[in-house]
């Protein structure tokens, strides 16, 4: 059985040919007519109701070519819906023939036809729609389908839609050019196809006089404007050419059609006219917005005056899912339930510790902390897997098996596997949370005993008021247990979100970071500017350093952390993003380090002390919480002129300098990252312990 | 102590005892796993940065010519060390 047709036409005034495209579409065989009148007083609506066709009556102010049409989608009952304009009368043989190129695919979603001049119209238009369709037609005759790449040209004079396609992509509720803003959309979506049948024609033509021709181009082209951001340039010299090339083409088509003698010379003087005012009318209509309204109207046909509307530009779906579409499901859920717990559990030998981490680049330091703690757990017999969330979608295509190796040459030789999302989750003992991306996946992972969250950092203070500071805030009520990366951080997590936590202390790579057999200079200070990271308070440090050059400007000033070089206010060796054992022989020579941490402390003032280096940070609770307030590292306060103090005390005072660097091999002493490991595995089997007792 | 309770304290411990045994034998096999895939991950790791999928290759008529060529290729090789063998034999 064949899809019933509807046709839909929109009229305003439109009795002149109404009637004559009504007794077509009753000819052709239309299942239903439904014409939308928007205030029409020449009698339209009564042809229409004489005809037989279901008339719906709109304020001429509700129309929109995009709205009003969508209206009579949703009225229409058949399952193809054919837009014409009052004025497009369909030759015979037209719904055959949209029929036909409907069966060419199921995945025709628009048939459109050619539109064919009615008789005394002039050769300009004549030959112009005749040229136009003919570019669309296959050399057969026969219907021809077109893909994505081709031109996205639509018109709604004379288009059928598949009710399916229209209800996929509607028309965008613009003044102007829906059928254009519809053609790219289409284009765009994917799904669905166009094709172009020639015998779907109508006959049709808009021939009005000069004057109003000029106007009317100049409507069409603010729409297009509006629509699909279509700019029409002019220049003299370009104009003149088209005009001549335009004006020849024209009299070629009247010599074929027999115009000659006085009519070839009148109708060559209107085709000058008529296309030269189709330049400068189009150019305006594209300028519209930089014509005073009361002048528009003047331009316009419609009587439009409020210049060109923001370009309303139909955008298809590119995601499949939306990226927070986890953290909102997990946040409302609660998660998935953990496994029950047993007595004992907390106390078993062996371990399975299932790590989510983001996803990272070479030389990241938190992922080289988690790296470096699943390397030491292995070693104590647990096992381990990790699990990549990529949530932004920042390394796509990079495979499993990929940034496996690149964890092994760049951070540690772990032996745990690696997977991309969670799409093979077989369960753990501890799942632990690395980030705040990583906690909403793990709340919903199902098979665990406990869930744990290493926190390496106040996330929160990562971003501006936002979307993403209110997710990264709101993990640290979810309920896992926490092993902090500093006192601080263990205890903002207790007293600000009444978790559960307990704490560890980072290691340092005591095989690559010890004082290297190399002259200790007494003029040269290194610091990390890493300007990407923000909460390594860069633009302060540069500060510094600025005022320490102002008061010694011999100091050799080497900076680090960042592939770009710096654009500062003093002059200095840039180091770029340097690898371990290159930085350790730079601490291991320099006077003095600078490292800014503005939340918690970072591995670099530790790595510079493994090196015999002391060095400046901020004064914060975090590094107040590690260091002590006078320990191995020099606090300074939020201001550049004390951290330049700072540095001037360490270049200048040997005794200070020493205490500080013998206090910093003290400290790093016991921060070795199997400590570490050993603290973590503690915190892991307390988040066992915490539930079992619950239990209990 | 009563006889039962004495009875339900060791089977509570039989029991304590076989959770402990059937708890290590996961983690061996949930080990022995997670090493074969990461041994799976070391040996793809060049298709997998190249991002090659050889069943698809393998599909093409590109790449069923290369597998035969290579299947052929190595046929001949076998028959050339073979016969190299029976003379230096």
């Amino acid at each position: 059985m064949s899809e019933s047709v509807t046709a839909v036409i929109p009229v305003k005034d439109g009795a002149r040919h109404l009637g004559e495209l009504l007794a077509a579409l009753a000819r052709e065989g239309v299942d239903e007519v439904l014409v939308i009148d928007s205030g029409s007083s020449d009698g339209s609506t009564a042809i229409a109701r004489a005809a037989g066709a279901t008339v719906l009556e709109i304020a001429p102010a509700e129309f929109g070519h995009g709205r009003t049409r969508n209206l009579g989608a949703e009225r229409a009952a058949g399952d193809v819906i054919a837009f014409l304009t009052q004025d497009a009368t369909p030759a015979p043989g037209w719904l055959e023939a949209i029929r036909e190129a409907l069966a060419l695919a199921p995945d025709v979603g628009v048939v459109f036809g050619p539109h064919l001049p009615r008789p005394g119209t002039s050769p300009m238009i004549a030959r112009e729609l005749t040229e136009f369709f003919a570019t669309f037609a296959a050399p057969d005759a026969a219907p021809r389908a077109f893909g994505a790449a081709d031109a996205t040209f639509l018109s709604n004079v004379n288009a059928a839609y598949r009710r399916a396609c229209w209800e996929a992509i509607r028309f965008d509720d613009v003044p102007y050019s829906e059928d254009q803003s519809f053609g790219h959309a289409l284009a765009a979506d994917g799904r669905w196809r166009k094709a172009y049948h020639p015998r779907a024609a109508v006959l049709h033509a808009h021939d009005y006089g000069p004057i109003d021709f000029m106007r009317r181009y100049f409507d069409e082209y603010r729409g297009l404007r509006e629509t699909i951001g279509h700019v029409e340039r002019i220049g003299v010299r370009s104009t003149v050419r088209d005009v001549r090339s335009l004006v020849a083409a024209d009299r070629r088509y009247m010599d074929a059609n027999g115009i000659a003698g006085a009519d070839r010379a009148r109708w060559t003087g209107r085709a000058v006219v008529h296309h030269t005012g189709r330049k400068v009318f189009s150019a305006l209509g594209s300028s519209a917005g930089a014509v005073p309204a009361p002048v528009q109207r003047v331009l316009s046909l419609e009587r439009r005056g409020d210049g060109t509307r923001p370009a309303l530009v139909h955008q298809p779906a590119r995601q499949a899912h939306h990226p927070y579409e986890v953290p909102a499901r997990a946040l409302r859920s609660g998660g998935a339930p953990l496994l029950a717990p047993y007595q004992g559990m907390a106390d078993r030998e062996r371990l399975h510790i299932a790590f989510a981490i983001p996803t990272f680049n070479i030389g990241s330091g938190g992922h080289n902390i988690i790296f470096q703690l699943v390397l030491r757990l292995e070693r104590m017999g647990h096992v381990c897997s990790l699990w990549v969330h990529d949530l932004f979608g920042h390394r796509p295509g990079i495979g499993a098996a990929t940034l496996r190796r690149e964890i092994v040459e760049h951070f540690a030789p772990v032996r745990a596997p690696v997977f991309r999302e969670f799409g093979h989750w077989y369960g753990a003992d501890v799942v632990v949370a690395t980030a705040w991306q990583t906690a909403y996946p793990v709340l919903e992972l199902e098979g665990c005993r406990a869930r744990a969250y290493l926190i390496n950092d106040h996330e929160p203070e990562f971003y501006a008021t936002s979307v993403e500071s209110e997710w990264a805030e709101r993990t640290y009520g979810l309920g896992f247990y926490g092993i902090a990366g500093s006192p601080w951080l263990r205890d903002l997590y207790v007293d600000r979100y009444g978790g559960r936590a307990g704490t560890f202390q980072y290691g340092v790579d005591q095989d690559v970071y010890f004082p290297r057999p190399v002259p200790r200079r007494r003029d040269t200070v290194v610091a990390y500017a890493r300007a990407v990271t923000p909460r390594r308070a860069v633009g302060l440090a540069t500060l510094a350093l600025a005022e320490l050059h102002r008061r010694r400007p011999s100091m050799r000033i080497i900076l680090f952390g960042d592939s770009q070089p710096l654009d500062a206010s003093f002059p200095y060796e840039h180091a770029g993003v340097a690898g371990h054992d290159a930085l350790a022989r730079l601490f291991s020579e320099a006077t003095a380090g600078l490292c800014l941490s503005l939340t918690n402390y970072s591995l670099l003032p530790q790595e510079m002390l493994a090196c015999g280096l002391p060095c400046v940070d901020l004064d914060r609770p975090s590094t107040r919480s590690v260091f002590g307030a006078d320990g191995p590292v020099a606090l300074a306060g939020f201001d550049p002129l004390a951290i330049a103090d700072q540095l001037e005390r360490l270049l200048d005072d040997e005794d200070e300098w020493t205490r500080r660097s013998r206090l910093g091999l003290d400290f790093v002493r016991g921060h070795t990252w199997d400590a570490a490991a050993v603290q973590v595995e503690r915190e892991l089997r307390n988040a066992l312990r915490v539930l079992e007792a619950a239990r209990a | 102590m009563s006889r039962a309770a004495v009875e339900d304290q060791s089977e509570l411990e039989q029991l304590r005892a076989r959770v402990a045994e059937l708890e290590r034998e996961l983690a061996e096999r949930t080990e022995r796993a997670g090493a074969a895939v990461a041994a799976a991950q070391e040996r793809l790791y060049w298709l997998d940065r190249w991002q090659i999928d050889l069943n698809r290759v393998m599909e093409t008529r590109a790449g069923q010519t290369a597998f035969l060529v290579a299947k052929q290729g190595r046929r001949a090789t076998r028959v050339a060390g073979r016969i190299r063998r029976r003379l230096t034999r």
